[in-house]
């Protein structure tokens, strides 16, 4: 079975790309992702770190008692100091581009205030194949108006692009007061790709302690309903490559989201849970998926069930194909 | 390529690339060494053979010896990092790896060895206490040599099989920064033919062809098979030289075994080793250059020791010789190197050559760090030049016992033309030194040659620090500290008037000065004598408020970049635009790692910084006449003031040899002489809130808050703005209470504020105890503590010392500590010093609590106005169970004899006093009481006695009163180090009290692994979180099953904390206490510090216990678990901790797994534990430990 696509341009051996997570922090990390088959990996993005915890106390412990005591000039091992700035971000992507044989995305966090352009030319120098740039919405700023955020994004992204050739693609959040329209004014910006979309880091309360703690879950495919629909909704109508990405918990929601139109889909959760060798497993699903309906390539299912401008299923012949090859051969769950 | 690294980096750079394993232990100054080898290792760096070196950390310096015998023996290239006790600890296995001719190389810098004092300092006393096992010893002079130094010794131990020492001058060298160039892997591989590696492992233990070592001989051929080896010491030197001169051709650095530098017709010869050669050879330079005809030899091979070598060197006109020794051996004819040059002088190529023989001298230098300057150089060949000259000499101090020093002039600079001079007065924690450390990087990545040194004073809050910077176009060799700098970098306004600061200003020089004053207020603000000193010098003033600038931009008190860039600005070294650009770079590449906010943050305050600054217009009309600094008015003894009082404020240097104690006993209580106002915000209480709970006195680690009740009309003559309130204590009318913040050496920790729990009703944000701004109201507490301190600590039969409340009427004979603000270890000694301190002799561990504890210039151990309070003393790190056991059995003889002298003399003393004092209960405060009057009493009686036995008892009747001897040290004294001493005391069955502040890490040392240390925590030689679990050491003594045992958190639980006190020392055995020592090391705000030891209580990560023989003997369960189930998961105390999430953020998957197999423990000890409390008597051992 043919699985090659293309991604922002870039060619990749399959439709499966790890998304940012803390499997690309070390260069062994990458090594083993890139090992596990999938077809490209986006790199943790180099802010990201940085949004998740207070960085200036951090800093301000450490710091404080350094270089005072001759006997004790630090209290902490050097390499165990996380090394998630841009320096060391910037040396790990150059290493992982120059050992590994798929293309890796370089990830920029787009909520952040800090030297943009700068830093996406710099990570086009340490070898990345393209741009994911991540535009965080805040939730709980009651200052910014929507017009002034979209605005706010669209120059983030314009500034970035102007500085690079490598393609970039943009991240987005769901909050967006028209999320249709702000996608569309990407793509006519000339993004490479739409990344459909963020998830939330949402705040719980803890009713022992009465505090508000913040948990990372993983997704799951309960999340695939709104990118779902939202690719669904839009691949016909924009030039820019999809990216889907929430939910993927086997080849079930990566067929869907390819049959809504998304070139790639992205997924961390997944192998979080069940490990490197996962990835082939969700490959194979695929390929057995594809063969039994006849199928010898990606193209000929990308899309066929996203929306015409009457909101109609685009292809819908070919769709009816399918649903005769249909028989459901191994009984997966169709939900 | 040029690289700007310090010593330790130099050698230990090295020794990584041309070994394969290290087994190491921490001490200072050495540490560096193989905490860099373990990073490296972490970070997968290679040797020069492809193999990836690995690094263990031992339980001591003699397990490092020990793994490093059988990594040899195991064909491995091994090597090792050391200095002081800790190469004294690795001489047995050094005599097995030299007596079995095992090619290695061990790297030391250089310290002094404890004595009378422990010092961290460097000399060559730990050196030469080696020179007789047989080791080769090689000596490096500087940064480069200690790069050098260490491959040339790898050379020839692998060519002669003898092992080799590689030693520099502890801290001068070891942590001295200068630009060196730096030997590629080629070149070590050039150097060191792989054969060689070969030949090594060959030599291995190996069952394929097996070998017996180590056998055991007779008289029959032990001593022939010593002999056996002569012919391996006398290749050597020429083996040496071989190497070096291989090295010369593969880099061009020439060196010799002995190298001689001066005028070839030199009449004067100084012949030294270490660090000193470079002084000695610029000051010959500068000398000769005016007309002398001086050299100097510098030793860099010294076992075995190059004699011919030396007389060949020496020049046919030498007519005398001064042979410098860094080292003291009392009673010796003479210092090692001196002996051995007299030796070589009357060797009969020597008597050939100088048919007259020079005349020798010898001197001693530099012991543990002294100065030794171009000027002391001079003066040592001025002396030489005098017919009478001293053949016995000291130089760098004022003996005025024995008058062996030379006088000495400061000042002579031989440092090249063009050399900038620069020193940087700040605090510890506002990242001068960091800045400086960049700002040689800086420029030593520039055409620039750069060298940095960097002095601390002893305090762990509040530190002092001096960056000593040199700057120039050619190589910086001057090993010690500029004497008149052209730049003075002053970050702390009240620093300024420290004499330091602008007696060590050269004429003209430019001084940045850091003032939270506007510029036109600065003038106003200096005094007399700092105008005056600008004024004469000439000095240009230029003035920033870095403060203000760093608070404006979230940096706190980190001012350092603002006057990194000031220094630059001023200085003109290198042009502004590429000085801007390379601070950039360094900010990016230094605070990347602390994030994006820091980076950002630090990259603005370059431009706030050359916003802010502006030179001061010096009013020359203002010229005042000239005063001295105020002396430190200080009540009390000649000692205090001739001594103490000059070593605070740091004019130690000028204290001559007869003031100074000989056998280093020294006075207690001296702590509260300093007064260090080391912090602007302190403690300050609310009467009307407060409830008296004693909960913050109780907590204080500074020992700052003190309360006192006392009768009401005591307040007549109080200051009008004395805070009291009426005491609430029931059953005691009439009464007054107070509680006393001591301002002046509060260090502002917030510990009081988050234990109180009254809070006022109107403001929750306000409780009876705040921190605020010192200024409005310090000298109104002054005042307050005055009439304070008048006022009596109420009587102690009269409190309970069963509660908190009633402590915090017990007087604190610890106090005022230089330990970190909000340390967790202090405050369990001061209970400690509250509740027996009286009666207490303290054996103390070497670490923080030795350092906080007895580091001069005073100690916070004190004593009440019966002159009665703890007597304290540090032996070593590894032997502090057995000195107490040792200070126990003493005490206990003592009584013993007191105990049968009285029965001898019961006629005349009468038996029922003899009876009622010897049997008499000590255990309540009256009781304690009741027997000091029977002593005195006896003391009395004794005087009318004319016997032999009477005055024996004199001499040991105070051993009738119940002495309670503690124990004291840190984990890695108990779980490491110290821990086969610790067992076998704790199996003596004896009456001591051991008491452990654990936390979990070597703190002292900055954070290197224990075996305390917990699952999941990084520390150094733990970077990727300890896989192992903690030890169990309460559970290993409760298996003896007479030990009281305590694990005690004073943040949880400060109830079960004093009960655990005062039962432990009632027990008539070996009692243990493991604290919960909150620290800087873990990476928290020490302000939370109690509140993270609640929250390891909750968690089940610290269960708090007892085990108490007494109730098992009496039949009821031993062992009392006192804190709940857990309550909190895990990962919630851990992850408030950077040594915790610092692994999640840099290997999330694996700080995930730790933290999962340290939850699961938690679980199956509190199972354990709970088992354990449920057993009766009877399930444990009858063991009642009486001996």
């Amino acid at each position: 079975m043919d699985l090659k696509t293309t991604y922002m341009g870039i060619d990749i051996k399959n439709p499966l790309v790890a998304s940012p997570s803390p499997l690309s922090h070390t260069l062994k990390q990458i090594q083993e992702l890139a090992a596990s088959g999938v077809g490209a990996i986006v790199m943790h993005s180099l802010f990201e770190e940085q949004l998740t915890e207070d960085e200036d106390y951090r800093a301000s412990i450490i710091e404080s008692h350094s270089e005072s005591f001759a006997e004790s000039l630090s209290y902490f091992p050097e390499s165990a100091l996380a090394a998630t700035g841009p320096t060391e971000y910037l040396e790990l992507l150059k290493a992982a581009t120059s050992i590994v044989d798929i293309p890796i995305i370089g990830s920029l966090n787009g909520s952040a205030i800090g030297n943009w352009t700068s830093y996406a030319k710099k990570i086009q120098t340490a070898g990345a194949s393209g741009i994911e740039l991540n535009l965080y919405c805040p939730i709980g700023n009651l200052e910014i108006t929507s017009q002034e955020l979209e605005q706010l994004h669209f120059d983030i992204f314009t500034s970035v692009k102007r500085e690079v050739d490598i393609p970039v693609a943009v991240k987005l959040s769901p909050t967006y007061t028209s999320l249709a329209n702000t996608v569309k004014r990407f793509d006519l910006l000339g993004a490479d790709a739409i990344v459909i979309l963020n998830r939330y880091i949402y705040p719980d309360i803890d009713l022992d302690t009465l505090e508000v703690i913040s948990n990372v879950n993983l997704s799951t495919k309960n999340e695939i309903k709104l990118p779902l629909a939202i690719i669904t909704s839009l691949r016909h109508y924009i030039k820019a490559d999809i990216a889907a990405t929430g939910g993927v918990e086997t080849a079930v929601e990566v067929i869907k989201y390819l049959l809504a139109g998304a070139n790639v889909v992205m997924t961390t959760s997944a192998i979080l849970k069940n490990g490197y060798t996962y990835v082939g497993k969700i490959l194979a699903e695929l390929d057995i998926w594809l063969t039994s309906r006849g199928c010898s390539n990606l193209d000929e299912i990308r899309g066929t069930l996203s929306h015409d401008q009457n909101n109609n299923y685009y292809r819908s012949s070919y769709v009816s194909a399918l649903r005769k090859a249909n028989q459901n051969p191994y009984g997966w769950s169709n939900n | 390529m040029k690289i700007t690294i310090d010593g330790n980096e130099a050698a230990a750079s090295v020794a990584y690339r041309l070994n394969e394993l290290c087994a190491i232990y921490p001490i200072t100054p050495s540490s560096p060494m193989a905490e860099l080898a373990d990073e490296w290792s972490t970070q997968g760096k290679r040797n020069i053979y492809g193999t990836l070196p690995k690094v263990i950390e031992m339980q001591s310096e003699g397990g490092a010896a020990g793994a490093l015998h059988g990594i040899l023996q195991g064909g491995a290239l091994g090597t090792t990092f050391t200095s002081s006790q800790g190469l004294l600890l690795m001489i047995p296995d050094i005599y097995k790896i030299v007596g079995e001719l095992t090619s290695a190389v061990i790297h030391v810098a250089a310290r002094s060895i404890a004595t009378s004092a422990l010092s961290i300092f460097g000399d060559h006393a730990d050196v030469m206490a080696v020179r007789q096992s047989g080791i080769a010893m090689l000596s490096s002079a500087s940064v480069q040599e200690a790069h050098d130094f260490a491959a040339i010794a790898q050379a020839a131990t692998l060519k002669s099989r003898i092992p080799f020492m590689h030693f520099f001058d502890g801290f001068r060298t070891s942590h001295e920064l200068n630009t060196i160039d730096f030997i590629e892997d080629e070149i070590l591989r050039q150097l060191l033919p792989i054969e060689l590696l070969y030949q090594h492992r060959k030599r291995s233990l190996n069952p394929n062809h097996p070998v017996l070592r180590g056998t055991s001989q007779n008289p029959d051929v032990f001593f022939q098979t010593r002999e056996a080896v002569n012919t391996y010491y006398a290749k050597t030197p020429q083996i040496v030289q071989n190497a070096m001169d291989d090295f010369a051709k593969l880099t061009n650095r020439a060196y010799h075994t002995v190298d001689f530098f001066g005028d070839p017709e030199a009449e004067k010869i100084i012949i030294a080793m270490g660090s000193s050669t470079e002084t000695i050879s610029a000051t010959v330079k500068y000398l000769n250059a005016h007309s002398e005809k001086t050299a100097v030899l510098a030793i860099h091979l010294y076992r075995p020791f190059p004699a011919e070598e030396v007389i060949a060197a020496l020049p046919l006109t030498t007519k005398r010789i001064a042979v410098l020794d860094r080292t003291k051996e009392p009673g010796s004819l003479g210092e090692p190197l001196l002996l051995d040059i007299e030796a070589t002088l009357r060797k009969d190529s020597a008597k050939n050559k100088f048919p007259v023989q020079p005349l020798v001298s010898g001197g001693r230098y530099g012991l543990s760090s002294k100065e030794f300057t171009p000027g002391m150089v001079k003066a040592i060949f001025e002396e030489m030049s005098r017919p009478e000259a001293k053949r016995e000499f000291t130089i760098g101090i004022n003996d005025n016992i024995s008058f062996f020093s030379l006088p000495y002039e400061k000042g002579l600079n031989t440092t090249p033309e063009g050399t900038v001079e620069a020193i940087f007065f700040g605090v510890g924690s506002d990242g001068t030194v960091g800045a400086n450390k960049n700002t040689i990087k800086i420029l030593g990545s520039l055409d620039y040659y750069a060298q940095g040194y960097f002095v601390y004073d002893s305090k762990k809050s509040g530190s002092q620090t001096a960056s000593h910077l040199r700057f120039g176009k050619s190589p910086i060799s001057a090993p010690y500290l500029i004497e008149k700098a052209s730049f003075i970098g002053c970050h702390q306004f009240n620093l300024i008037e420290s004499k330091e600061v602008l007696d060590r200003a050269a004429d003209s020089a430019t001084l940045l000065l850091n003032s939270i004053y506007p510029k036109d207020e600065v003038w106003d603000k200096l005094s007399p004598r700092t105008r005056n000193l600008i004024i004469e010098k000439n000095i240009s003033v230029y003035v920033i408020n870095a403060t203000q600038i760093a608070r404006d931009l979230g940096l706190g008190s980190r001012i350092n970049i603002i006057l990194q860039t000031s220094f630059f600005a001023i200085s003109h070294i290198i042009d502004p635009a590429t000085a801007k650009e390379k601070i950039a770079e360094s900010i990016i590449k230094t605070y990347s790692k602390r994030g994006q906010k820091v980076v950002d943050a630090n990259l603005a305050a370059i431009d706030r910084a050359l916003d802010g600054l502006s030179k001061l217009d010096v009013e020359k009309v203002s010229i005042t006449p000239l005063h001295e600094k105020e002396k430190i008015e200080i009540d009390g003894s000649d000692f205090i003031g001739n001594v103490i009082s000059k070593l605070i404020a740091g004019e130690g240097e000028e204290i001559p040899v007869s003031l100074l104690p000989a056998d280093g006993t020294w006075p207690t209580g001296t702590a509260k002489l300093e007064k260090r106002n080391i912090s602007d915000i302190v403690a300050e209480w609310n009467p009307d809130l407060c409830i008296q709970c004693g909960n913050c006195s109780f907590v204080c680690p500074h020992s700052v808050i003190r309360a006192k009740y006392y009768p009401d009309q005591d307040l007549i003559d109080a200051p009008g703005k004395f805070k009291h309130a009426p005491l609430i204590e029931r059953g005691i009318p009439d009464m007054s209470y107070s509680l006393q913040i001591y301002v002046e050496d509060c260090t502002g920790c917030g510990l009081c504020v988050e234990a109180c729990p009254a809070t006022s009703p109107l403001n929750p944000n306000i409780k009876a105890i705040n921190l605020a701004e010192k200024e409005s109201f310090l000298e109104q507490e002054k005042t307050n503590i005055n009439f304070f301190e008048r006022l009596d600590y109420p009587d102690r039969r009269k409190i309970d010392f069963g509660t908190v409340r009633g402590m915090q009427y017990l007087e604190p004979l610890f106090e005022f500590s230089g330990a970190c603000a909000g340390c967790g270890e202090t405050p369990y000694l001061k209970l400690l010093s509250q509740l027996f301190g009286d009666r207490a002799i303290i054996a103390n561990a070497t670490g923080c609590s030795s350092i906080y504890g007895g580091n001069l210039p005073t100690t916070p151990w004190t004593s009440n106005k019966f002159g009665r309070g703890p007597a304290w003393s540090n032996s070593l790190f590894e032997d502090n169970a057995e000195f107490g056991l040792g200070i126990r059995l003493a005490v206990d003889q003592q009584s013993d004899i007191a105990k049968q002298h009285l029965e001898e003399l019961a006629n005349e003393l009468g038996t029922d006093f003899v009876s009622e004092i010897i049997n008499a209960r000590q255990e309540s405060e009256s009781e304690i009481e009741l027997q000091r009057l029977r002593i005195a009493e006896l003391n009395q009686k004794l005087q009318s006695i004319d016997s032999v036995i009477a005055r024996d008892l004199e001499s040991v009747s105070e051993a009738l009163l119940a002495k309670s001897v503690w124990i004291v040290g840190g984990d890695g004294w108990a779980y490491d180090i110290g821990f086969g001493g610790l067992d076998h005391v704790l199996a003596s069955g004896r009456n001591v009290n051991i008491l452990v502040l654990d936390t979990e890490v070597y703190s002292n040392t900055g954070g290197q692994m224990s075996k305390s240390t917990p699952t999941g925590a990084v520390a150094k030689f733990a970077s990727s979180g300890k896989k192992l679990e903690k030890k169990d050491l309460p559970l290993q003594a409760i298996s003896y099953g007479n030990v009281y045992v305590a694990k005690i958190a004073m943040g949880a639980d400060k109830k079960q904390t004093l009960i655990a006190f005062r039962e432990a020392e009632a027990y008539p055995g070996p009692s243990l206490i493991i604290c919960y020592s909150h620290c800087i090391a873990h990476g928290i705000d020490m302000r939370l510090g109690l509140e993270q030891q609640y929250n390891a209580v909750a968690s089940g990560y610290w269960p708090l216990f007892r085990y108490d023989p007494l109730l098992q003997a009496k039949g009821e369960r031993p062992f009392l678990l006192d804190s709940p189930r857990k309550r909190i998961p895990f990962k919630k105390y851990a992850l408030q901790e950077i040594r915790y999430s610092s692994l999640k953020r840099s290997n999330p998957q694996e700080s995930e797994r730790l933290l999962k197999i340290a939850e699961d423990d938690i679980e199956r000890k509190w199972q354990s534990y709970e088992e354990m409390s449920l057993k009766p008597a009877t399930a444990y051992s009858t063991m009642d430990g009486k001996v």
